[in-house]
């Protein structure tokens, strides 16, 4: 399939062209195997403009110590892990660091309930197991161990989501560096650059437990929420016009406006507190992060694209917000609708979105 | 020739290079940016005793809180620069303006503002709004907080974020020396004069002096003299100005009567969080860099992290030597992607964050206290200048055996022996001068009597503490009386008196106390609410009680107390109606204590009336549902009401037509003397077990909180007893009574045993239980 018609495209495709600039006018050292030196590859997630006059869009928006910490630790042999609530961009940061060190963010094993040890060591094409036997051409490879050969980044996706006994084949591949085969007897060398950046969720904390000689060959990175309003909505309004751009929305650019609204309803209703920290709100059982707040206006746009207008209105967002909000078909709505009635009713200028929310809440 | 070296209060690097430039230099006179008002202190410098952190103390003696400290750590460059001078027998002085004349110079404008503000109100009163307010001068700009930290201005032009890191890069933290002092003063040379903030005037007078001192000094025949002064003040001293200028700038200021001594200090207090102005972030890490740097150790990171993860260790945190050497690894790389020469404090703490503590921020707090700022407290050798308070302190201390501590240590008295009661004394004598080195805790488990519990923690800032309450007297004892007597004299409300009474008692002084109980009675008199007396009863019954385990007549206590009883008493049941919620669970509290207090008066007549006031609350119409509840109890306790009675009142009180929150209010309040009723009186369980399966679901969800913490103060066993119990009414409801070998399923049975012979068995059971007194043989 061509990239013009991928629904998504990946990373190193979508920012070709800044990853070449970067590499053309990196002039610092490269550690082995990487294809920019580790600066290079902090300004491409956190933004930057180069001496030619290209600009770098930011890919992370927030902290820079946290890309420079996650960076530094790829350049020591240590594996990485991404942390954080779901919707701090986990994925999305492991995806381009992944892109702008190796160029390549396919290698990638996505952690399920159902994730066997294949995933993570080789499988056999058994038809050529039964015909000719144990050998190297009936081995299928993970890629895990294609990113050992060629001396890649590999990324393992939600880690904890996957059986304690699965995440442990880490262990010997973190520690030794090498993948043994015992049925061909011989083993699979990392070549230098290979290195596995692993991401959890911390609300799954428990389910699948990391063991702790797991963790040890980790370098533990915690992602946060945006830190102020600010930053979040800066997230949301980038994303969602990259969204509406590959979905080919007709509609209008949302105003700037209907964002900072909804994500100022997620982070009050996250953080507990109204944003001046006058009023007390009660919290929804859902994580409500940034990642669902986006969805919510591309959602609200698509609406309104379709539906309505073209310009996004409250009635487009809140039926999106709802669904967002609303998780527990019990305690969540009268969070909600407490919410509403003492909050978004007595603000100024938010009588559409009080009123769209309610008709539609009941 | 004179050499100014401008340097960082409490830089390590600065320390280590002003030492090498004192070697190179070989000056004849150190004069370095301090009060010299101090300067007859200097001397002990040289007395090894004398160990950092300490601070010189400078305070006004007609007012000792006007106070202001000089403090040194090892690693301040002030410090070595006093060590080397002393050590080579170089003269060394102070350069600052004299606090004599700072002092004096803030007391005149205090008053003068005090003087514009009387005016102002006058003016106020006399003429109309407007036109005083017209006439308001402007406010002050505030020079200081415009400038912020300079040093920001110089680390934004180099890339860098905040000041003290960057200060830290180029400065504290880097290898080798350079020239370091002549960079640092072109450096702010060109920073004050591209600025040109504007100073106050207090500094303006402070460089004026500073610049006259060192002209003096040259007058004076100094060939080759060292000056040590904060970076900040470097171009200014360079400056040429007139003598006759600062001369004139110097000219009438007043003077006042200073005192100067060295205090021992803490390096909590050289923080910046604690709100010294020259403070640092973190002490612990510039003691670290000092100290390898006179090891001559070259990169301080592994050790430093080492330290780190021997600290989390302590704290259950598995941080081995592989994960240490994984943290070395990953500060070095992030120094690198930085672009700086070696990891700093900010490297090394992110990369223990990623690699001990799961990314998580929380676990690396562990590390503030005993490794950030760290747990160091000065000493001073005996006998150095000092007040004779502080001494008599230091005495007293050492006889006791009571040594001061930077940590909290923990301390538990036995009153039955002289020393635990010299000791109890010694502290709460302290407490009276409020110098709160001790702070009285309360004990779990045990009540015994005998025992007192302290939790012990020395702060810098007590010194000033002992200085304010020199004013009171030369000795403990005395300040101690002086200060109680005094402060009862101010006519605090009852409480205050009454707990400024129990102190006089339990520091041993019978005089303050003869004071202070004179005007307790004379407060007595006048307190006229319900609250306000039972909140009074308490504490004094609880004093009269306890004197005797401290062989003090406290006949004289007695009588206040049975007098505000007996005046409690009438007026209480007109104050129980018409409460609210918080109001009724204060008065609840307060009416538990005040039992306690009748039980442990042990006055006869006294309780028989107590008992007919609870009788009257328990039984009025109005009063909130939980203190009748509380009454119901305190009486059914008093064996004031029998089981009948208490079995009735139960069931109005949960009858269908209370609402379902008065009925949990009165249920609250009856169990708050415990849940052991209920496993004991079968008939009252199956009451409330009754009311409670009965309620309707929604009522039921509204009470349940309610309900739930009413339980959940009981015991664990009682909990289990009474679930149990609730058990056996639920299998033995059905009247078959077949469970008879289950004490508690059998309940029909177990009221067939002979009460008589089974009551003191059962009595004594309840004791060594502990179970309550209200079960009496």
């Amino acid at each position: 399939m061509s990239t013009a018609t991928a629904l998504r495209a990946h990373a190193e495709t979508d920012y070709a062209h800044e990853l070449a600039a970067l590499a053309a006018q990196d002039e610092r050292p490269r550690p082995p195997q990487w294809r920019l030196s580790p600066w290079a590859v902090a300004d491409y997630l956190l933004g930057a403009k180069l001496a030619d006059g290209t600009v770098i869009t930011p890919k992370y928006v927030g902290d820079r110590r946290i890309i420079e910490i996650a960076v530094a630790t790829l350049t020591t042999d240590r594996a990485l892990l991404l942390l954080g609530v779901p919707g701090t961009a986990k994925s999305w940061v492991s995806e381009h660091l992944a892109a702008a060190i190796s160029g390549d963010s396919t290698l990638l094993v996505q952690g399920t309930a159902g994730t066997g040890e294949e995933a993570m060591r080789y499988g056999w094409n058994y038809a050529r197991l039964i015909a000719e036997g144990p050998s190297e051409a009936a081995l299928v490879p993970s890629p895990v161990m294609r990113a050992m050969r060629e001396g890649k980044l590999c990324r393992v996706e939600e880690l904890t989501r996957m059986p304690s006994d699965v995440q442990d084949t880490l262990i010997t591949i973190l520690s030794e560096k090498t993948l043994p085969i015992p049925e061909l007897g011989r083993e699979v060398l990392a070549t230098r650059g290979f290195n596995v950046i692993a991401t959890a969720n911390n609300r799954d904390r428990g389910v699948n437990e990391l063991s702790s000689a797991l963790l040890r060959r980790f370098n533990v990175v915690v992602l946060p929420t945006p830190a102020t309003i600010d930053e979040e909505v800066s997230i949301v309004s980038q994303r969602v016009a990259s969204m509406s751009k590959a979905l080919s929305l007709p509609a209008e650019a949302p105003a700037l406006e209907e964002i900072r609204r909804v994500v100022a309803i997620f982070r009050e209703l996250r953080s507990g507190a109204t944003e001046d920290g006058k009023a007390k709100v009660k919290s929804p059982s859902g994580t409500l992060s940034t990642a669902e707040a986006i969805s919510v206006v591309t959602q609200g746009l698509t609406l309104s694209a379709h539906f309505g207008d073209g310009t996004l209105k409250a009635a487009d967002l809140a039926s999106g917000m709802i669904g967002a909000i609303v998780k527990d078909p019990v305690q969540d709505p009268v969070v909600f609708r407490e919410y509403l009635e003492t909050v978004v009713k007595e603000r100024e200028g938010w009588k559409d979105l009080y009123r769209a929310c309610r008709d539609q809440m009941k | 020739m004179t050499t100014i070296f401008g340097i960082r209060h409490h830089g390590p690097g600065c320390a280590r290079s002003l030492v090498k430039a004192l070697d190179a230099l070989r000056p004849d006179l150190v004069l370095i940016e301090g009060p010299p008002d101090a300067d007859e202190l200097i001397d002990a410098v040289r007395d090894p005793a004398l160990k950092p952190p300490v601070a010189i103390l400078i305070y006004d003696v007609e007012n000792p809180r006007r106070a202001a400290f000089y403090p040194f750590a090892e690693f301040s460059p002030e410090w070595q620069a006093l060590r080397w001078a002393t050590a080579q027998g170089v003269p060394v002085r102070f350069l600052d303006l004299p606090c004599t004349h700072r002092f004096a110079i803030d007391a005149a404008k205090e008053e003068a503002e005090r003087a514009a503000a009387a005016a102002a109100e006058q003016a106020e009163e006399g003429q109309e709004k407007s036109a005083a307010s017209a006439s308001e001068p402007e406010p002050e700009p505030q020079p200081e907080a415009a400038r912020g930290d300079p040093l920001s201005w110089l680390a934004k032009a180099d890339g860098y974020s905040d000041g003290e890191r960057w200060w830290n890069d180029r400065v504290e933290e880097r290898a080798h020396d350079g020239d370091l002092f002549a960079a640092v003063g072109e450096a702010l040379t060109a920073l004050r004069t591209e600025l040109a903030l504007p100073e106050t005037e207090h500094d303006l007078r402070r460089e004026a002096w500073m610049r006259r001192g060192i002209r003096e000094a040259e007058k004076a025949g100094a060939q080759n003299i060292a000056v040590v002064c904060g970076a900040w003040h470097l171009p200014a001293l360079r400056q040429a100005v007139k003598a006759a200028d600062d001369a004139a700038l110097l000219k009438g200021m007043p003077k006042a009567k200073v005192r100067a001594t060295w205090a021992p200090w803490t390096f909590e207090r050289l923080t910046s969080a604690s709100g010294y102005g020259a403070g640092v972030e973190s002490p612990g890490w510039y003691e670290h860099l000092w100290e390898r740097g006179a090891m001559g150790e070259g990169d301080p990171t592994a050790r430093w992290i080492t330290k780190a993860a021997r600290v989390l260790r302590g704290h259950d945190v598995s941080a081995s030597s592989a994960s240490v050497i994984e943290a070395v690894r990953l500060a070095q790389a992030l120094a690198g992607l930085r672009g700086r020469p070696a990891a700093g404090l900010s490297e090394t703490l992110e990369a223990m964050r990623a690699v001990f503590c799961e990314g998580d921020g929380a676990l690396l707090g562990l590390l503030k206290r005993p490794l950030l700022v760290g747990e160091r407290l000065g000493e001073l050798p005996e006998g150095l200048a000092k007040l004779p308070l502080q001494d008599d302190i230091e005495r007293q201390q050492k006889s006791l055996r009571l040594k001061p501590t930077a940590s909290v240590t923990p301390l538990e008295l036995d009153l039955r022996e002289p020393s635990g009661r010299a000791r109890s004394v010694f502290l709460h004598r302290l407490r009276a001068v409020r110098v709160h080195w001790g702070k009285p805790v309360q004990a779990r488990g045990g009540k015994g009597t005998f025992r007192e519990h302290w939790s012990l923690q020395w702060a810098a800032e007590l010194v000033l503490a002992i200085i304010d309450a020199s004013s009171f007297g030369n000795t403990l004892a005395t300040a101690a009386e002086t200060r109680l007597a005094r402060t009862a004299e101010g006519n605090p409300p009852l409480e205050t008196l009454v707990e400024l009474l129990e102190l006089a008692l339990l520091a041993d002084l019978p005089a303050a106390g003869e004071a202070i109980l004179a005007r307790v009675q004379a407060a007595a008199a006048s307190v006229d609410d319900p609250p306000g007396l039972l909140r009074a009863i308490a504490p004094l019954a609880r004093l009269a009680r306890y004197g005797s385990v401290r062989q003090t007549d406290l006949a004289a206590v007695r009588g206040i107390v049975i007098g505000l009883a007996r005046r409690a008493h009438v007026e209480l049941p007109g104050a129980v109606s018409g409460l609210a919620e918080e109001a009724a669970a204060e008065l609840a509290q307060l009416v538990s204590g005040h039992d306690e207090a009748i039980r442990l008066i042990e006055d006869e007549p006294l309780a028989e009336e107590w008992r007919a006031t609870t009788r009257r609350i328990m039984d009025h119409g109005s009063a909130h549902p939980a203190l009748r509840g509380l009454c119901t109890r305190m009486q059914r306790d008093a064996d004031a009401l029998d089981a009948e009675g208490v079995a009735t009142r139960l069931s109005h009180a949960l009858s269908a037509g209370q609402s379902a929150e008065a009925a949990a209010a009165w249920l609250e309040g009856f169990l708050s003397g415990g849940g052991a009723v209920l496993v004991h009186d079968q008939a009252l369980l199956a009451l409330l077990h009754a009311w409670l399966a009965g309620l309707p679901a929604e009522q039921f969800q509204a009470v349940l909180p309610l309900v739930r913490r009413t339980f959940a103060r009981f015991t664990p066993p009682e909990r289990g007893q009474i679930g149990q119990a609730v058990a056996g009414l639920a299998s033995g409801g059905a009247g078959s009574g077949a469970g008879g070998g289950r004490g508690s399923g059998g309940g029909a049975e177990l009221w067939e045993i002979d009460e008589a012979r089974a009551r003191p068995a059962v009595a004594l059971t309840a004791s060594l239980l502990g179970l309550g007194e209200g079960i009496k043989s």
